[in-house]
């Protein structure tokens, strides 16, 4: 008699999207690995999920073959121009080998970090000088307001345009990794794709990929430079003010919190920032495919099988982590998967952490006088593989 | 606004996403042997909300694995 439990991850479990990690401590613990959707299986431990993410015997699944496959199936009765498989052709979380590499060296050199830190502060002063006075904050709606002037800067983009437009568009975008997306919602993401073409057109970004492109004799069309300024939009914009708006909801909670912020020295701070890494997992989930067959205690999973890394039931595992659903401000060390580990360690880590580490002290000073309106009434968004606060509406004290 | 059926809606999506007849399309046959895949499952599903103006999950169709099951089980929730 089969003893394994029948427990199965589903993301549509009632609260999910409030709290994810309830049913996820579940699965990790009653059913740790097992088959989801059609001949995929799901990961949930740290351990399991470290290693494959740790080893060379994995490797990522190509998004852009999976749309060239289906756009056919997307689009059918339909006249838009189908473009989800070029515009994410050269997304490098998505590429494999050489041309993972490749493309990765260019992207990094070409964002334009220079005086950056300097940026970064003036860019929290002018946002909380913006919001000065106001009664009523949107928390996201103030992240967002924050990462977006990161992204001219790092981008090279005199002006993006309108906030809530490319809020839309990176959100889109991202929505196009997700699980579960119906072909409407990919027609969608298509039309956000096709509707940013001119964005980055002149953007001191997109010069710096060509010019490094050109200089290791990469053959780059105009639409892989547009899909790479498109991810990287995309990556800087939402799992940074995901992570941003998860953070400091979590810290407006706590009075204890809001004062350690305000009065710990930087060694300390940049302890609290990886933990709130940690605690936040913007990005839930990531996938790899086993290059060889994979024996898993009385498991066979063939080779080339879809596998569904669980990052946020990892980095809430209490085999490694003490009080893993607590933020405890002093954890060290601390391993967390949050940015991925491996060669597709996350491109844009450092920073990340450059933005909390210069923001968060003047942020926190300045929302200590704003307290969470009504935290029944914050809503998160139905995705599964980037957690993301829709709104968090914030009232004056004063 | 005009009822729809939902088991006929379900037969008439179906045989059009197989590029087959209404009738080749068993309302008792397991959905994993229609040989739909997930994409044409999941976006069955978001159409299945809007037809049925209830919330429904993606994983609607291994809860309910026929089109007889699937049919009664959104009957029951009106």
């Amino acid at each position: 008699m089969d003893q394994r439990s029948k427990i199965v991850w589903n993301p549509f479990t009632p609260g999910y999207f409030e709290n994810p990690y309830d049913h996820l401590k579940i699965c990790r613990e009653q059913n740790p690995i097992h088959k989801v959707l059609t001949n995929s299986w799901i990961f949930f431990k740290y351990n399991d999920v470290n290693e494959i993410l740790s080893s060379n015997k994995f490797e990522v699944s190509e998004l852009s073959d999976f749309f060239k496959e289906k756009e056919p199936y997307i689009f059918k009765n339909s006249t838009a121009c189908p473009y989800l498989s070029k515009g994410t052709k050269m997304w490098p979380m998505y590429l494999n080998n050489e041309e993972h590499k490749q493309t990765r060296a260019v992207m990094g050199k070409s964002l334009l970090l220079k005086g950056l830190d300097k940026a970064l502060i003036e860019f929290a002063d002018r946002i909380n000088y913006e919001h000065q006075g106001k009664k009523h904050i949107d928390l996201v709606a103030y992240c967002a307001r924050y990462i977006y002037l990161v992204l001219e800067r790092i981008l090279g983009v005199s002006d993006l345009g309108e906030l809530e437009q490319i809020k839309q568009y990176s959100n889109w975008l991202a929505r196009s990794q997700d699980v579960y997306v119906p072909r409407q919602v990919y027609q969608e993401v298509n039309s956000w794709l096709l509707w940013g073409k001119d964005i980055f057109v002149d953007s001191g970004f997109e010069k710096n990929v060509k010019h490094y492109a050109d200089q290791s004799n990469l053959n780059y069309t105009e639409d892989d430079l547009y899909s790479i300024s498109a991810l990287t939009l995309m990556a800087a914009f939402e799992t940074s003010k995901d992570n941003l708006s998860t953070a400091l909801h979590c810290i407006l909670q706590s009075n204890e919190l809001i004062e350690y912020v305000l009065r710990c020295n930087q060694e300390e701070l940049n302890i609290l920032i990886e933990e709130l890494f940690r605690f936040s997992s913007p990005l839930q989930y990531t996938i790899r495919v086993n290059k060889n067959p994979l024996e898993y205690d009385d498991i066979h999973i063939p080779a080339y099988t879809k596998l569904y890394l669980c990052l946020a039931s990892a980095n809430r595992d209490d085999t490694v982590f003490e009080r893993p659903n607590d933020v405890l401000v002093d954890r060290n060390p601390n391993e967390h998967l949050s940015f991925g580990k491996g060669v597709h360690f996350c491109l844009g880590a450092n920073i990340a952490r450059q933005e909390m580490r210069n923001c968060l002290k003047p942020m926190v000073q300045f929302l200590k006088n704003y307290r969470i309106k009504n935290e029944e009434e914050i809503q998160w968004s139905k995705q599964i593989f980037m957690r993301t606060i829709e709104s968090v509406a914030l009232e004056a004290r004063f | 606004m005009e009822k729809i059926d939902i088991k006929d809606w379900l037969q008439n999506q179906i045989a059009q996403e197989l590029g087959t007849t209404i009738e080749e399309v068993s309302c008792d046959e397991d959905f994993e042997n229609l040989k739909l895949d997930s994409l044409a499952l999941v976006s069955l599903s978001y159409e299945l909300e809007s037809q049925a103006n209830i919330e429904i999950s993606p994983t609607i169709f291994t809860e309910f694995n026929t089109i007889n099951k699937l049919a009664a089980w959104i009957n029951a929730q009106k």
